[in-house]
């Protein structure tokens, strides 16, 4: 039998508290696991596999050995003071992590329950009531697990949390009714304005995006929904795409702000921890000047618009 | 003026103070010295004979004045120097010993030998090779003298001229040998007997010189000096120093048959205000001179400032000063005569933007100074107020502090006496002085649910800004502390920060006493049945018999065993407070400080006699809150609940340093809601163990009729007795630091809301100082209002569920830097770009260093 309500059981990778940028106020943000898109420039690319995944990372390995003799299934080795996984061998079981004085092996991604996240979000209430802040759940894409996302929202609108969801939008178009009644606030991200660019860079479809854009507008007006636009140096920034973007959001009815998100190269860490490190894609600084450049022209097309940095 | 010439002046003032070696100032100790030896035969009240050496003082020694200070003085013949404290002596052996490369190679030979007569008369061969096993499995050394003179040395230096280095080591420092109040302390608190025989010998065997605390168990120490208070600067700036010379010579001619004790102290009043007197009206006369002296030289800006001075000088402190100029040199004059007084003995500034308000007020009111000018003048007495906070301290210590303890806080903010807001313009100014002068002096912000929400958003600005000298005081909670220990409504409206986070009231808390307890310590004597077992080796018998390790059967009988050596250290500490007041009332009163305290010539009572008001006794609890919780809630759980292992298994991996014992360290590295997670159980343990302390304190009393106060405030001791500490079980390593003050140490990757409420479980309104730190990257305050604002909640927050005080640590470039090279020790500081959050010690290299120039650049 499928466990329902409070009962529900999830992916998770993180938790994390004092979140500045998912929402209004301080905000505690959970990150379900799994992810259609498969942006190069992933801030979280531990979240796009929708499994638990073992992490290795180098520079606070001291090479004792403890993880490959943990390994039951063979899957690791030592090869010039460093650890290399097979793959195809490992199961992400936890036995190398659980052996791991250092915190170099980890792993990522753990079934959790609705109450058990429920009452680790509820744990920060006072500093939620303090800001006018609440929960986020974001990933991966959340919508990904509709069952544990929307047991969630429903879970956190019974405590009185205000909750709010981040999506790229590239989920089935009828779930869109379901996650408009349930979140008070969607954070919803436009990454490219055109379909064939928005396809090669991220592998999503334009068409459900935007469909599920409109949508949601309607059901949630612009108190409920916010635009977001990560600044990708060289793959959304020119002037074109900016325009696109702009277009998109008029033709669907928004009005709103505009959260920019400007492209950091942080992440690089992470996908060397996931032994992906040769996927990812530095995209190079982002100058100021195309910061504001931005800024003017969607101020000019109507639009204001807030940095989250 | 034009603005970048400003800025080039209080540059170089700071990189004087910053970089110049201090110089050793003898003047003080020589004419201190020479007054004594012409009155030791004479049979007049010891209050007198402190002030009749303080006169010649005042009255002979070199008055140094600089004609690129707007503020004129200083406290020694010096500008960068520091004066001896010869009669108190807390640093005499330093200087007697680390001084002279030979004497400190006689000494370590000496320690070296008393060492092993200790361990001989108190060991056995296999006790002996036990201490030589555990302590190889150190990663870290115990302190160690060195072998670097103090002006050689490359941790704080101090130089000293060789005709002086001489007098003093072969003409002053053999006179005051048995004499001083540190060897007093010393041999009276020894007298009370109250730890065995053996740790006396231990304790003459550690190679230590300096007398700054007097070591009284293996888990408690006394200051060996009462300090800590601040000086009623309002008045004496208001009414000036003949006035008050006036009213002690009234008080003297109404009192003129009173008893003899009371003359006593009114004899050596008149005799300190007119050192006072004099040494002002030489710094006058000082300035007059370098005014002459200039005359012929073409620098006409230096020309200009010393006739500014001359003004101001004519008039401050001898007179009501009549302009912020004046009241800012008044204060330092002030400053300089009491400081010179009783060196290092803290009497910070205290609530500087309302004691010089009225005076910019009228300033600005009749157009004679503008926002800018004052600021400047502010940043360059919060330099000189800076320069003060250094002491000739040993090269055991050295190590573990800085150049400046930036222990003398400015306070800002806040209520005024009679409960309404204080904010004002100047509040502000001081903010942006102290951002600007980089002063590395300490600044209070005093908030409450009334304060101006710019108050709040300018403090989060200059956070936001890599500056970490300014930390925040929760007034609503320090209210209810203070109504507790006994003060008015209005004493504590007017409450204002002293040593380093210690609430006084300026003029009414005089010279609070400072002692600490070690808790991990006491913990250890629990654990072992009364013994304990530091670096250095075993001390048998040095606590109570509470219980062999495996005869707790229950978690509560071990936490009564810990409760009963605290009590019993406590007793200890009451007992050798009160030893060590009694010697400094019976032989070194404080004239020249009693004067600038209210209460005084009412009750015509020295401050060492309680003439004040009661005096605290502040105990700080140290080694420390968060490793002592853990490690109980540690024991609670695997030990009692779990019953992974037994206590005395856990003891045998502490004593070798969790080596070798896998399985016990991996179980409790892993055990999470540790102290500082935000888990009620852990939470409930930091708060029954503080709890206990609290009211186990109120049972004593001071010498002076005062009580004993908790202080949660670690300064740099943790890391000292870290060094001295073996493996805690909470599974801290041998050596380690212990977590500061009211930090948390084990730390889940649960940022700061965790950490904020852990904190909070403690019932402050109980504690009259703490230190709380935070470290984060200038990212995780953010740069825009509406992130700055979401860090104002996070601080709102806190102060609502009960915090008491906060210094966020904004993570400088060069701390960063460091961060990456003791990963270990950083583990906390976290980093916020955009919607990505990280740990700055679990990044890459490369993004690590990324984020150190993101910092640089802000």
């Amino acid at each position: 039998m499928k466990d329902c309500g409070a009962e529900t059981k999830g992916l998770i990778f993180d938790i994390q508290r004092y979140a500045l940028y998912d929402g209004p106020g301080i905000r505690t943000t959970v990150f379900l696991k799994g992810c259609p898109l498969k942006c190069s420039w992933c801030h979280n690319p531990e979240s796009q596999s929708a499994r638990a995944e073992a992490s290795y990372f180098g520079e606070k390995c001291v090479a004792c050995g403890a993880c490959v003799k943990a390994c039951a299934a063979g899957a690791l080795a030592m090869k010039k003071r460093a650890v290399v996984r097979d793959p195809r061998k490992c199961s992400a079981c936890g036995a190398c992590a659980a052996a791991c004085e250092t915190g170099a092996m980890e792993i990522i991604g753990r079934v959790a329950t609705v109450a058990e996240i429920a009452d680790a979000v509820e744990a920060d209430r006072p500093f939620y009531e303090e800001s006018g802040g609440g929960a986020t759940v974001s990933g991966g894409e959340p919508t990904t697990q509709p069952d544990f996302l929307f047991a969630l929202l429903e879970e956190f609108r019974k405590r009185g949390i205000h909750s709010a969801v981040e999506t790229c939008g590239a989920f089935n178009n009828s779930l869109a009714s379901r996650l408009a009644e349930l979140a008070d606030l969607i954070l919803f991200d436009i990454k490219h304005p055109d379909p064939g660019m928005l396809k090669e860079l991220t592998g999503a479809n334009l068409e459900v995006v935007e469909r599920n854009f409109s949508n949601l507008i309607q059901l949630k007006g612009e108190s409920g929904l916010i635009a977001r636009v990560p600044l990708i140096p060289g793959a959304n920034t020119d002037e074109s795409a900016i325009e696109g973007v702009a277009e998109m959001l008029i033709r669907n009815g928004y009005r709103g702000l505009i959260h920019l998100m400007p492209y950091n190269s942080m992440a690089a860490t992470k996908w060397l921890k996931i032994g992906r490190g040769g996927e990812y894609r530095n995209f190079g600084a982002l100058e100021e000047d195309v910061i504001s450049r931005i800024v003017n022209q969607l101020g000019e097309a109507g639009f204001k618009t807030f940095i989250n940095r | 003026m034009s603005r970048p010439h400003c800025e080039d002046r209080i540059a170089r003032i700071r990189e004087r103070y910053r970089t110049e070696t201090p110089f050793i100032s003898i003047q003080r100790a020589r004419l201190y010295t020479e007054s004594r030896r012409e009155t030791d035969r004479e049979k007049i009240s010891a209050g007198s004979r402190v002030a009749l050496a303080m006169k010649n003082v005042f009255e002979k020694m070199d008055i140094h004045v600089d004609a690129a200070d707007r503020i004129a003085g200083a406290w020694t013949e010096n500008y960068v120097g520091i004066p001896i404290d010869i009669e108190r002596g807390l640093f005499n052996q330093t200087l007697e010993v680390e001084l002279d490369a030979a004497a400190m190679a006689k000494r370590k030979v000496e320690s070296a030998l008393k060492f092993a007569r200790f361990l001989a008369r108190n060991y056995s061969i296999s006790d002996m090779v036990g201490v030589a096993v555990s302590t190889a499995k150190f990663d870290v050394p115990p302190p160690s003298l060195g072998s670097s003179t103090m002006d050689r040395r490359r941790v704080n230096p101090y130089r000293i001229r060789s005709a002086d280095r001489r007098e003093l080591l072969e003409d002053i420092l053999p006179y005051w040998r048995g004499k001083t109040a540190a060897d007093i302390v010393r041999r009276d608190v020894a007298a009370l007997r109250l730890c065995p025989d053996s740790f006396s010998e231990f304790i003459e065997a550690l190679p230590a010189t300096a007398r700054e605390v007097t070591i009284i168990s293996p888990a408690a120490a006394i200051g060996t000096w009462q300090g800590h208070l601040i000086l009623d600067y309002e008045t004496a700036m208001s009414r000036g120093l003949l006035a008050m010379r006036e009213d002690v010579e009234d008080r003297m001619r109404r009192a003129a048959n009173g008893p003899a004790k009371a003359a006593d102290f009114l004899t050596a009043a008149k005799t300190a205000i007119d050192g006072a007197v004099t040494f002002a009206e030489r710094l006058y006369a000082a300035v007059e001179a370098a005014l002459n002296r200039a005359g012929a030289s073409g620098d006409a800006r230096g020309r200009a400032f010393l006739s500014q001075s001359l003004a101001d000088c004519r008039v401050a402190p001898l007179h009501p000063a009549r302009s912020f100029r004046q009241a800012v040199q008044s204060f330092w004059t002030l400053k300089n005569i009491s400081d010179l007084a009783m060196p290092f003995n803290v009497h910070a500034p205290g609530r500087l933007d309302q004691i010089f308000l009225p005076y910019f007020k009228r300033d600005v009111e009749r157009g004679e100074i503008s926002g800018d000018e004052a600021r400047e003048i502010l940043e360059e007495l919060f330099l000189k107020v800076m320069s003060h906070n250094m002491r000739p301290g040993s090269s055991l210590t050295a190590e573990f502090t800085q150049r400046y303890e930036g222990s003398e806080p400015v306070t800002l903010g806040g209520l005024t006496r009679s409960g309404e807001d204080a904010t004002n313009e100047l509040t502000y100014i001081m903010l942006e002085a102290a951002e600007r002068s980089k002063a590395s002096l300490n600044f209070v912000v005093r908030l409450h649910p009334r304060s101006p929400e710019k108050l709040y958003r300018e403090t989060a600005k200059i956070h936001s800004r890599c500056v970490s000298s300014v930390s925040m005081m929760n007034d609503e909670i320090c209210f209810a502390a203070m109504a507790k220990s006994g003060f008015s409504e209005e004493d504590a409206n007017d409450y204002a920060i002293t040593g380093c986070v210690d609430m006084a009231v300026a003029g009414r808390t005089g010279g609070e006493g400072f002692s600490s307890i070690l808790l991990c310590r006491a913990l250890d004597m629990a654990l072992r049945n009364g013994d304990t077992k530091t670096a250095a080796g075993i001390v048998k018998g040095a606590g109570l018999r509470t219980g062999a390790p495996d005869s707790f059967k229950s978690f509560e009988q071990l936490l009564e065993a810990f409760f009963a050596q605290l009590d019993n250290e406590i007793a200890k500490i009451a007992a050798a407070a009160r030893a060590r007041d009694a010697v400094y009332a019976r032989i070194l009163p404080a004239p020249n400080i009693s004067l600038f305290l209210k209460g005084t010539l009412d009750s015509m009572k020295d401050m060492t006699e309680g003439g004040a008001d009661g005096g605290v006794e502040g105990v700080l609890l140290m080694s420390s809150v968060a490793n002592v919780t853990d490690s109980l809630f540690t024991i609670k759980k695997l030990v009692f609940e779990r019953r992974l292992f037994s206590l005395s298994r856990l003891i045998r991996a502490m004593d070798d340093n969790f080596k070798g014992h896998r399985r016990v360290r991996t179980a409790v590295l892993s055990l999470p809601g540790k102290w500082g997670n935000g888990n009620p159980e852990s939470d409930d343990i930091a708060r029954s163990v503080t709890n206990h302390i609290f009211g186990e304190l109120k049972k004593h009393k001071t010498y002076k009729g005062g009580f004993l106060a908790p202080f949660i405030n670690s300064m740099t001791a943790h890391t000292i007795d870290g060094r001295m500490s073996l493996a805690t079980p909470d599974g801290r390593r041998a050596g380690m630091p212990f977590a500061a003050s009211c930090n948390p140490y084990n730390v889940e990757k649960n940022g700061p809301t965790g950490v904020l409420k852990s904190i909070a479980a403690i019932d402050f309104t109980e504690v009259l100082g703490c230190a709380a730190n935070i470290r984060l990257h200038p990212s995780a305050i953010g740069g825009s209002d509406e992130t700055r604002d979401k860090w104002i909640s996070l601080i709102k927050t806190y102060f609502r569920l009960g915090g008491e005080q906060l210094q966020p640590t904004v993570a400088s470039a060069e701390m960063l830097r460091r961060a990456q090279k003791n990963p270990g020790a950083h583990k906390d500081i976290i980093v916020k770009v955009g919607g990505y959050s990280a740990y700055f010690t679990e990044l890459g290299r490369e993004i690590q260093n990324e984020i150190i120039s993101r910092s640089e650049h802000s």
